[in-house]
């Protein structure tokens, strides 16, 4: 089965995988090609899965969003490239559109368009309602184990999960308690590299712990759980409003329901402070830095990074460290 | 034209201005010597250099007296609207109201550079989390955090979508501070699939019908906003009245342009032109007089290309621009270096259009919103780019990258890319922040070696 890479949270996994392809949503890894992307002011994440995009074997197609306008403009390069083919998908930002649930609707239909032009198959409405009731299951039992998960191990079964769509049963020495007496943390910012998971050992050998991984790879970029009526009548709708609805995110405007929803949470898991990990070049994450602080009056670390480096680096560890010390 | 066209610095302006007023000249309300705006701050005029025309006084004049005209408004009842992040478009409507007055917030970026930092406006961003790693368009949240410039709208619009991220997070802030805002989608402008149906959007991009569809739905609701706001109804014949308003201010700058662009000898240098094309967005919160002014601009262009007067002499290097200058003294270093402007993209190709009148108003705005140049991929906006450049017959391309702005990262190399190997043209990047003083002797430096090339390339 070939290969469909995508990264954003709002490319929905059902979708492709009901077209008979398989959806990987990639995490890339540290560094990246030369060319282009290597310009200054590139997000480093755009470059990092531009390269890995590049290196996968067995893809077919990239699907990329407009959720940002680095990923809009890298699309360009990516398709020049021509490791595959490169679909550009509009996700709508205004929430207070009421036409911006159809637009999605639209784009998901187009994005299936281009799924059959790969060689897929466009699905029978019952057969998608097959595929999302298996991925929802596989995403409900993998949050199902989330307060007993180490929280590292959470977060890199959610990144398994959206490379493989499956969750498999949890091993042993998943499991984890808190250690004792730790600070409790809450990670938010875009997405992660597969490198940046070393930021929750960093944090736990500091004395906190991630209680709240509300990253874009984390639980922000989760669609909501199906409606399993919705799902048998009106399977495609129910999957665009799923992921339109479910999903947290600061592009949005205006993006108050982000705040809304991690308030809560934090709240929720009685987050003590909060990590704001970001690429720098990433406008939108840089600009919610302060307003996170004076939404949540909670301590925060501004964490930039350059995308060339694993969070093992003398820059980043001194920066939590240094952080998690005045915490503790 | 009575006296040689050239260049005057802003003593030598209010010398001249003396002699304008002995020999009768006529000005409208904000008329009077450019030295006075020194007074409200504006330090940066002092480093400038300006066209001798009474015509270029005028220009400067109603620029400069765009927040008095807005403040003046406001006492007067009129509302007032701020149109963010688009040029050209949502102004067209709300002037086709009455009573209402647009004006283009995003503006404000030049503050900086025009009162050199004094006005403090940048600090003010950088409180609020916003810092120079940003575009100087942060600028704006000063402006309206200090509320020292222009009077706090009645009605905020933003487009959203299809923009740059600083703006959209610049202005998210924005309303997070306090300031409502009216959100409008503009999508990705994108390749009709197969099987759909395509549109020609006015300068030359294709649509698929179904976005243009949908940017009239969102621009309905833009417009539903501005009726309640101004307490009438916008019907089509008063949009139709409205866009052909605008067209008429599109058709003099269109043709101003092509005039100053392709003489032989450059009839008004790049500053002047530049606040020129820049009226076209949003008319300088007075569409009238927008279009007074720019016509006298014309009329003295056109007498100077008659005559074969100009400001630089034949020998002047044929330069496109790309993207506008956060710091206004580069446009006369450019002219310093030996370069003349001939063509431009400012970012804002789509306003410099006519907007269709053979089609129902609020479709022939979704078509112009949806021909924004930075909408779409950077490849249908180098395109133009090469186009335009063979239009206006420019020897040479100068892409100005502005500082933190989240498209000149990759926008820059796909011009470059397309420019060199579809025209055979030099292209230079630079990068232009609010006040470039101390990065002059290197700016001068790379603009005159640009200029050596085109004059080589001459010879060959």
């Amino acid at each position: 089965m070939k290969d469909v890479l995508y990264t954003s949270p709002y490319v929905p996994a059902e979708w492709i995988a009901a077209h008979g392809l398989r959806p990987v949503r990639i995490s890339p890894t540290a560094g990246g090609a030369q060319g282009p992307l290597s310009r200054q002011g590139v997000c480093s994440f755009v470059r990092c899965f531009a390269a890995s995009a590049d290196a996968w074997p067995d893809t077919c197609g990239i699907v990329m969003t407009t959720t940002c306008d680095q990923m809009r403009r890298a699309r360009d390069v990516v398709a020049q490239r021509g490791a595959a083919p490169a679909f550009l998908m509009n996700v709508p930002t205004v929430r207070q559109s009421p036409s911006s649930r159809g637009m999605y609707l639209d784009e998901l239909k187009r994005l299936g368009d281009f799924l059959v032009g790969l060689g897929g198959a466009a699905p029978s409405d019952e057969y998608l309602a097959e595929v999302m009731v298996s991925f929802g299951d596989a995403r409900a039992s993998l949050l199902a184990h989330e307060a007993r998960m180490r929280p590292k191990r959470l977060a890199e079964a959610i990144m398994e999960f959206g490379e493989t769509g499956r969750f498999d049963a949890v091993k042993e020495d998943d499991w984890g308690e808190s250690p004792d007496g730790p600070v409790p943390v809450a990670l938010v910012g875009g997405p992660l590299r597969k490198e940046d998971l070393a930021i929750f050992e960093l944090v736990e050998e500091s004395g906190g712990c991630i209680v709240l991984d509300a990253s874009e790879t984390g639980r922000a970029g989760m669609c909501r759980p199906f409606d399993r009526d919705n799902v048998r009548d009106k399977p495609l709708a129910e999957l665009a409003d799923a992921y339109f609805d479910g999903i947290r995110d600061i592009s949005r405007r205006p993006n108050d329901r982000f705040y809304a929803w991690f308030t809560r949470e934090c709240e929720h898991n009685g987050v003590h402070a909060v990590i704001v990990h970001r690429y720098i070049w990433c406008d939108l994450w840089h600009a919610e830095v302060e307003r996170i602080r004076q939404r949540t009056g909670l301590p925060v670390l501004d964490l930039d990074v350059g995308g060339d480096e694993s969070p093992d680096n003398g820059r980043t560890h001194t920066r939590v460290k240094a952080f998690m010390e005045m915490l503790v | 034209m009575t006296e040689k066209p050239r260049q005057l610095t802003l003593e030598q302006w209010d010398l001249r201005y003396d002699q304008l007023k002995r020999e009768g000249l006529r000005q409208g309300s904000y008329g009077g010597p450019l030295g006075r705006h020194l007074a409200d701050g504006d330090y940066r005029l002092s480093s400038l250099r300006y066209d001798n025309s009474s015509a270029a006084l005028r220009l400067w004049n109603f620029l400069l007296s765009e927040e008095d005209r807005l403040h003046d408004a406001r006492q007067q009842g009129a509302r007032i609207v701020g149109t963010m992040k688009d040029l050209g478009t949502v102004p067209a409507m709300a002037y086709a109201l009455d009573n209402v007055v647009a004006f283009y917030p995003d503006g404000a970026w030049w503050i900086p550079c025009v009162m050199e930092h004094s006005a403090g406006l940048l600090e003010v961003a950088d409180s609020l989390g916003i810092d120079e790693s940003f575009c100087p368009v942060r600028a704006m949240l000063g402006a309206f955090v200090t509320e020292n410039h222009f009077p706090i709208p009645d009605l905020l619009t933003c487009s959203a979508g299809a923009v740059c991220d600083d703006f959209s997070a610049i202005a998210q802030r924005l309303e997070d501070v306090g300031q409502k805002i009216v959100w409008w989608e503009i999508p990705h402008r994108r390749e009709p699939g197969r099987g759909e149906e395509a549109v020609e959007l006015p300068g030359g991009f294709v649509a698929a019908k179904s976005q243009v569809e949908f940017v009239e739905s969102e621009l309905s609701r833009v417009k539903g906003s501005l009726e309640d706001l101004a307490g009438d109804v916008l019907n089509e014949e008063s949009l139709a009245a409205g866009i052909a308003k605008a067209n008429s201010i599109r058709r003099c700058l269109a043709e101003l342009r092509m005039v100053a662009y392709t003489a032989e000898r450059c009839p008004m240098p790049a500053l002047e032109m530049l606040i020129a094309e820049m009226l076209a967005i949003h008319y300088c919160s007075d569409q009238d007089e927008c279009l007074s002014v720019l016509e006298m601009l014309l009329a003295e262009v056109q007498v100077r290309v008659s005559a074969g007067v100009g400001v630089m002499d034949d020998e002047a290097a044929r330069i496109f621009w790309v993207n506008p200058v956060a710091d206004l003294r580069v446009m006369n270093l450019l002219e310093a270096c030996g370069g003349r402007i001939c063509g431009t993209d400012y970012l804002f190709a789509h306003a410099l259009d006519i907007i269709p009148e053979n089609l129902p108003p609020m479709e022939a705005l979704a078509m112009t919103a949806l021909a924004d140049p930075m909408v779409g991929s950077s490849v249908d906006r180098a395109g133009r780019i090469c186009r335009d450049v063979a239009a206006f017959g420019a020897e040479a391309v100068v892409i100005s990258r502005i500082p933190g702005a989240s498209h000149c990262a990759l926008e820059g190399w796909t011009i470059q890319e397309m420019v060199g190997s579809d025209l055979g043209i030099p292209v230079l990047e630079i990068e232009v922040s609010p006040v470039t003083d101390a990065l002059a002797p290197k700016l001068s430096t790379r603009l005159e070696a640009l200029v050596e090339t085109v004059r080589g390339m001459r010879k060959r």
